[in-house]
């Protein structure tokens, strides 16, 4: 399970929280937690919406 | 000229940094500092540069050991958690980055062979199995060798040669920050056919080679890997032992922390902890910034901890309140990270502390 992160200074959601540890994954296509994201999307899965406080 | 050099010169032309396997050793485990920790069937980084990978979640156990054979002080080991017949894949697996290994031409005319050689421990002796996987432009392909453990419970030193991959695999044209290949122990499947056909490339993963030791089907059973090397050429040269600080940031380009190296993550402690003062913004967040030891090989998934090891936290001390908030990463990048968390209160003097890894594994 993954829940996006909104950064206040760049105004977008620039990260995804991976739940289980709170590791935070930049969307680089190298990264490869950030590769298991997309895999997991793919299966037609939907992270939990940021809060636009954090 | 040392033997080692001359054996070296002749295999690839690099005397030092020969050996493609990063922490061969297995001296380096920032993340768990010795101790032991249990497989998930997603595959996990323990040891640095190791994963685990196990169908069965917490199959296995592994941890650095003190168990090695003369020359070394370290080893991995894996231990059978609970015996299974069931599909119980497992292995041991180390990925190479294109960076580090577009000097054997894979995939080419030219491509060069590799030879691989390690220390190894079993209680149980028999046939097991090492496997190559290359991440060519037109498709992966996979090797898959056997070697023998004459004894249980005794040190023996192996040697492989495996040959280029096919031209038809394609020259490795990913980004060179990108897998060019997985080198992997396999250490059990059971509960599934046979398909490796040995000493061949092949599109087909294989899993084993019929007749290997299945060591997942023997509760307890015990696996020890250390001096792994695996360099250009026919010859195994001596294990090339590096200097521990370059081993070290070797390591950290895919992984690095603030604890002391020998501390495990999530540990209560004080030592390595970013702490500074400035004041919150306007939006009563406070930032701060991490310049790390040695650029990642791709922007890094960070995690934090506070002080005293709350995971996902960090912590803030301002005029009239205190404690702790999610820290959150921007302008990541593979050199730095900056990250703030929210005090609730604008333009106010601020203390802001806690612990953070980056990792950046292949």
């Amino acid at each position: 399970m993954y829940k996006e992160i909104f950064c206040v200074y760049e105004n977008k959601v620039t990260l995804i929280m991976r739940l289980f540890d709170s590791a935070q994954i930049p969307f680089d296509p190298a990264n490869t937690d950030y590769q298991a994201y997309l895999r997991w999307l793919a299966k037609g899965n939907q992270p939990e919406p940021a809060e636009e406080n954090q | 000229m040392t033997n080692a050099v001359a054996l070296a010169q002749g295999a690839s032309n690099n005397v030092t940094f020969r050996n493609k396997i990063i922490n061969g050793a297995c001296v380096i485990d920032q993340r768990n500092a010795g101790a032991s920790f249990t497989n998930s069937n997603a595959g996990i980084y323990g040891l640095d540069r190791w994963i685990t990978y196990g169908v069965t979640s917490g199959l296995l156990t592994i941890q650095r050991s003190t168990t090695a054979p003369a020359g070394f002080i370290n080893s991995q080991s894996v231990t059978i958690t609970t015996s299974t017949t069931a599909n119980d894949g497992a292995a041991v697996d180390q990925y190479i980055e294109g960076n580090n290994a577009y000097d054997l031409n894979w995939g080419t005319s030219s491509g060069s062979p590799v030879t691989v050689s390690f220390w190894v421990r079993s209680s149980v002796a028999g046939v097991y199995n090492y496997y190559v996987k290359y991440f060519g432009s037109s498709s992966s392909y996979y090797y898959i060798t056997p070697y023998t453990i004459s004894s249980a419970n005794t040190w023996q030193y192996i040697t492989l040669t495996i040959s280029a991959p096919p031209s038809a695999a394609g020259a490795f044209t990913a980004a060179l920050n990108t897998s060019y290949m997985d080198t992997r122990f396999v250490i059990s499947s059971s509960g599934t056919t046979a398909n490796g056909t040995a000493n061949t490339w092949s599109t087909t993963a294989p899993n084993k080679i019929a007749g290997s030791v299945d060591l997942a089907s023997n509760s307890g059973a015990t696996f020890y890997i250390t001096g792994v090397q695996l360099e250009a050429g026919t010859t195994a040269s001596p294990f090339e032992y590096r200097q521990y600080g370059t081993e070290l940031a070797l390591c950290q380009r895919y992984y690095e922390k603030s604890y002391n190296i020998d501390v495990a993550l999530a540990t209560s402690t004080a030592e390595g902890l970013f702490d500074l003062f400035g004041s919150t913004d306007g939006s009563g967040n406070i930032v701060g910034y991490v310049k790390f030891s040695v650029a990642k090989r791709a922007n890094p998934t960070m995690s934090y901890w506070t002080s005293a090891g709350t995971a996902g936290q960090i912590t803030y001390a301002r005029n009239g309140a205190g404690g702790s908030g999610t820290g959150t990463s921007y302008r990541l990048g593979t050199s730095s990270t900056g990250f703030y968390t929210s005090t609730g209160a604008a333009w106010v003097v601020s203390e802001l502390n806690g612990h953070w890894a980056a990792s950046a594994e292949l």
